[in-house]
């Protein structure tokens, strides 16, 4: 393959991103956050230098998983914001007329995803440079360290090149490739690694011990890169690694393939869509009705005319939405339903955690949170973006709809598209509270949360949409903020105090900081049995935590009737 | 009483200015056909007029309501159909109509027939039950049409309404919009396609690097840009003649005889043209015809406008 030829593709987008502003903050970011931990946690001068190692060693591994969580946030969807993006303005079947082949095309864009993150990672290696100098470190664990998250990058680039290549909406496109690398990262865990370990724990097979650690670190990426960082690995772990590099290597080169394949057939055929007529006669209805059992909607069924009473934008996302198109919400249901028994069954029914119910029960909580949590942002993180994007922005502006309307409607929309999922939590939830009778206090407390986790999530989506033009970007500043709402605080706040305080001072303190988030709140409700009030410190963070939801669907009513009502 | 009025409009984009101290007046029950070169400032200000973009200076009114201050109030007067759109995916026509009829606030008893109305009006009412994302750009042009005549909008805006359209669909929008100013509706409507703004407007504008370089009435804008009449005359007989009195008649340039028919460009009063013709026919020439020919708004158009963008 010819790929180099396309130097004028690679400028195009690669120095461009480089030169634009946003680079330049991120790089000022990730230097100033290395910068300070470095400084925090640099070595008293007269330390034994066994403890300098220990430094060192910390530093490596905080840049380490900051350098992982940024991949992970923004590699997958700036590749997937690419191709489908040429071809949502048009310009890739100029592209696809010009004499650039599709694989020069396709390496630009890889290039384009990857190349901000190689270039701070590369600027970050003078860093470990440094901790080399200081004791600690080898030059082989560096070197795997930056080769393990090189190819982690190109895996995320290639996973979101391929969800680019494969749908037409930037929306779908991005969240295709989240999910792929979601799927990536933890697929074969639960595919091969769950049976074998069942195998080698539950059933005894002898010859399968140990099999399942080797097994991880080759089919987990992160796994391998913990190994690493441990730095105290044998021969037939870094076997393993090289393996794991091998294989994660292939699925990179096999997802740039069907990427390439599909980039050339999906530029030929537009989206053929079927002019069926819509059914008013009852009797044919029926007739039909067996084709659409267990209360799924037929969709040739004639809508009703929208209700003077209701706001149009609601039901307008409602019943035309990208998600809720009718069915959808049903099936949604029914497929989150065996889900979560799923997880109920394993968590609380097989008892993980051995005979403790309050963990076992936060880990299936946990479960369905974060299930939430990934899904909650992306609901409305296109409200307004989309608009922008098919062009119906001034229309909609046009019309007599206020931006409280506009934007109310839209996230009631979003609330009532979560309900399948939440619906299902709740009614798996029932038996289990029958059957952990004395903890249902806390199951009821683990639901709320959950239901504020779900309020948060979407409302900071929604806020995203206000704030970007492109569904792309106010995913990734969607989930990003839910990050930092449901994470990052928490972290933040552990960090301040233990940092801001002496320990001894701050132990009470340092016990409340996962109240910041309604997951760490409702851990350390159901873990920290010996913190006092730590029911009514719940309650207050719950009740934050809706105000916050409330507050940011205010600030999105304000942003849009500012900013979005009219172009400066 | 003028429905439409800008006063110094002005409207910026960092260094290039789209909209240079505009003044336009539009009368109520006019066609206005608003028209320029490419990156004129029409689709600027339209969208300033329509409360989409914000001016940097100057006043904007119609019907009397600042657009700036009170945009509620002008989007219930005003019907805007932008120049690119798009549609929503699965809705089908009539949905999508009374997507926008609800969002107009129009009671549902009201609304079907007024949606019925519409497409009939548009000549869409064929098409009520297939998918909008389907239609083709003329289709997708009609149905945005139809969508901006829903509220019963006293002002219509229309950037570049026909583009897109087969001769047959614009001959009918040209009805159409006739129709609607007899129903007493005040119509802007830029486009670039000419001979068709002709025979529509009763008023013209010219825009050209968002300054406004002729404005008024359509006849007396192509008889007062032009200095020279082209006058056309045809004999039955006697030509050699006529041509010898052409020739000594002074103010009468580039004489072009093709058998019995002549064209030439006049400088002189109406009054002396009429000498001419009396002289003509003094001298025995049988005259046919002799008639001044009409300017075209493409002759005035580029004439007016310098060109470059
Ligand atoms: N959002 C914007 N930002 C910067 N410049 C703009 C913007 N919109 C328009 N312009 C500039 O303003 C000028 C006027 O544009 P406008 O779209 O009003 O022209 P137009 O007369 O409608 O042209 P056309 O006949 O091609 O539609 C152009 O030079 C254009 O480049
Ligand atoms: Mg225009």
């Amino acid at each position: 393959m010819r790929v180099f030829p396309s130097y004028a593709l690679v400028k195009r987008e690669l120095i461009t991103t480089l030169r634009s502003n946003r680079a330049l903050l991120w790089l000022m970011a990730l230097f100033l956050g290395v910068t300070s931990v470095e400084v925090n946690s640099w070595p008293a001068p007269n330390l034994p230098l066994i403890y300098m190692g220990d430094a060192s060693q910390k530093i490596l591994e905080f840049v380490t998983w900051t350098l992982l969580t940024g991949c992970v946030l923004f590699v997958p969807a700036l590749a997937a914001g690419s191709v489908v993006s040429e071809r949502e303005q048009r310009t890739f079947d100029l592209l696809h007329m010009s004499l650039v082949r599709p694989s020069a095309v396709l390496f630009a864009k890889l290039i384009n995803a990857v190349g901000l993150y190689l270039f701070a990672l590369a600027a970050s290696l003078p860093v470990f440079a440094v901790l080399m100098s200081s004791v600690g470190l080898d030059q082989l664990q560096l070197a795997l360290v930056a080769a393990q998250l090189t190819l982690i990058c190109m895996c995320c680039a290639s996973i979101g090149l391929l969800s680019s290549c494969l749908f037409r909406r930037s929306f779908l496109a991005t969240y295709g490739g989240y999910a792929g690398v979601v799927l990536w990262l933890i697929l074969p865990s639960i595919v091969i690694l769950f049976p074998v370990w069942l195998l080698a724990q539950g059933f005894g097979v002898p010859c399968l011990r140990g099999v399942d650690d080797e097994l991880s670190i080759i089919l987990c990426a992160p796994v391998a890169l913990a190994v690493i960082l441990q730095g105290r690995y044998y021969v037939s772990e870094f076997g393993a690694i090289c393996v794991g590099f091998a294989f994660n290597a292939a699925l990179c080169i096999g997802c740039l393939y069907l990427a390439l394949r599909f980039m050339k057939r999906t530029s030929a055929e537009p989206t053929r869509i079927e002019q069926e007529k819509p059914i008013d006669d009852p009797a044919v209805l029926l007739a039909r009705r067996k084709r659409f059992p267990y209360y799924l909607i037929d969709p040739l069924r004639r809508k009703n005319p929208i209700e003077d009473a209701a706001n149009p934008m609601r039901v307008r996302e409602l019943r035309w939405g990208l998600l809720n198109r009718g069915s959808v919400l049903v099936r949604v249901f029914y497929c989150v339903l065996p889900v979560y028994a799923f997880a109920a069954i394993i968590c609380v029914g097989f008892s993980v955690h051995g005979r403790y119910p309050v963990p076992n029960l936060l880990t299936w909580l946990g479960f369905e949170m974060v299930l939430l949590v990934s899904v909650a942002p992306a609901m409305l993180a296109n409200a307004v973006t989309k608009e922008y994007e098919l062009g119906n922005i001034d229309m909609l502006r046009m019309t007599l709809l206020s931006p409280k309307e506009i934007v109310m409607g839209k996230a009631a929309a979003g609330f009532i598209s979560l309900a399948p999922v939440l619906a299902a939590a709740f009614i798996v939830a029932l038996p289990v509270a029958i059957w952990q009778r004395t903890h249902w206090v806390f199951l009821a407390a683990g639901h709320g949360a959950l239901l504020v986790c779900g309020a948060v999530s979407l409302a900071l989506g929604l806020l995203a949409s206000m704030l970007t033009r492109r569904t792309v970007a106010s995913l990734i500043l969607g989930y990003s903020m839910a990050f930092t709402a449901f994470a990052g605080l928490w972290i933040i706040g552990v960090t301040f105090v233990a940092w801001a305080l002496d320990a001894h001072a701050t132990f009470g303190l340092a016990r409340m900081a996962p109240f910041l988030s309604p997951i760490g709140g409702i851990i350390a409700y159901g873990l920290d049995v010996r913190l006092e009030n730590r029911g009514s410190y719940l309650c207050a963070s719950l009740i934050a935590f809706v105000l916050l939801a409330y507050g940011l669907l205010k600030a999105s009513v304000w942003i849009f009737a500012r900013k979005r009502m009219h172009d400066q | 009483m003028a429905i439409i009025e800008t006063h110094d409009l002005t409207k910026e984009f960092g260094k290039l200015t789209a909209v240079d101290h505009l003044n336009l007046s539009i009368e109520e029950r006019d066609i206005f056909g608003f028209i320029g070169p490419n990156g004129a400032g029409k689709t600027t200000t339209l969208r300033i007029l329509s409360t989409l973009l914000r001016p940097t200076s100057g006043q904007a009114r119609v019907a009397g309501i600042d657009v700036t201050k009170k945009p509620y109030e002008i989007k219930k007067v005003v019907g805007f159909m932008p120049d690119s759109f798009g549609v929503y995916d699965g809705m089908r026509l009539r949905e999508y109509l009374d997507f926008f009829g609800a969002a107009y606030k129009i009671p549902g008893r009201k609304r079907k027939a007024i949606i019925d109305d519409v497409l009939a009006l548009t000549d869409l009412a064929s098409k009520a039950d297939d998918f909008v994302s389907a239609f083709s750009r003329g289709m997708k042009q009609r149905c945005c049409l139809a969508k901006t005549l829903l509220h019963d909008p006293q002002v219509l805006l229309l950037d570049e309404p026909a583009s897109g359209l087969d001769p047959r669909a614009r001959i009918e929008v040209r009805e159409l919009l006739k129709t609607l100013r007899d129903m007493g509706k005040t119509i802007l409507i830029s486009s670039h396609i000419l001979s068709e703004l002709g025979d529509m407007c009763n008023k013209i504008g010219i825009i050209e690097h968002g300054q406004l370089l002729a404005h008024g009435d359509y006849r007396e804008i192509l008889s007062g840009l032009r200095m020279e009449r082209e006058i056309r005359l045809r004999v039955l007989e006697g030509a050699d003649r006529a041509a010898e009195i052409l020739a000594e008649t002074p103010g009468l340039n580039n004489v072009d005889r093709s058998g019995n028919e002549f064209h030439f460009e006049s400088t002189i009063v109406r009054e002396a043209l009429a000498d001419v013709l009396h002289r003509l026919i003094q001298s025995g020439v049988k005259v046919l015809f002799f008639e001044e020919e009409e300017g075209t708004l493409e002759d005035v158009f580029l004439h007016v406008t310098k060109g470059g963008i």
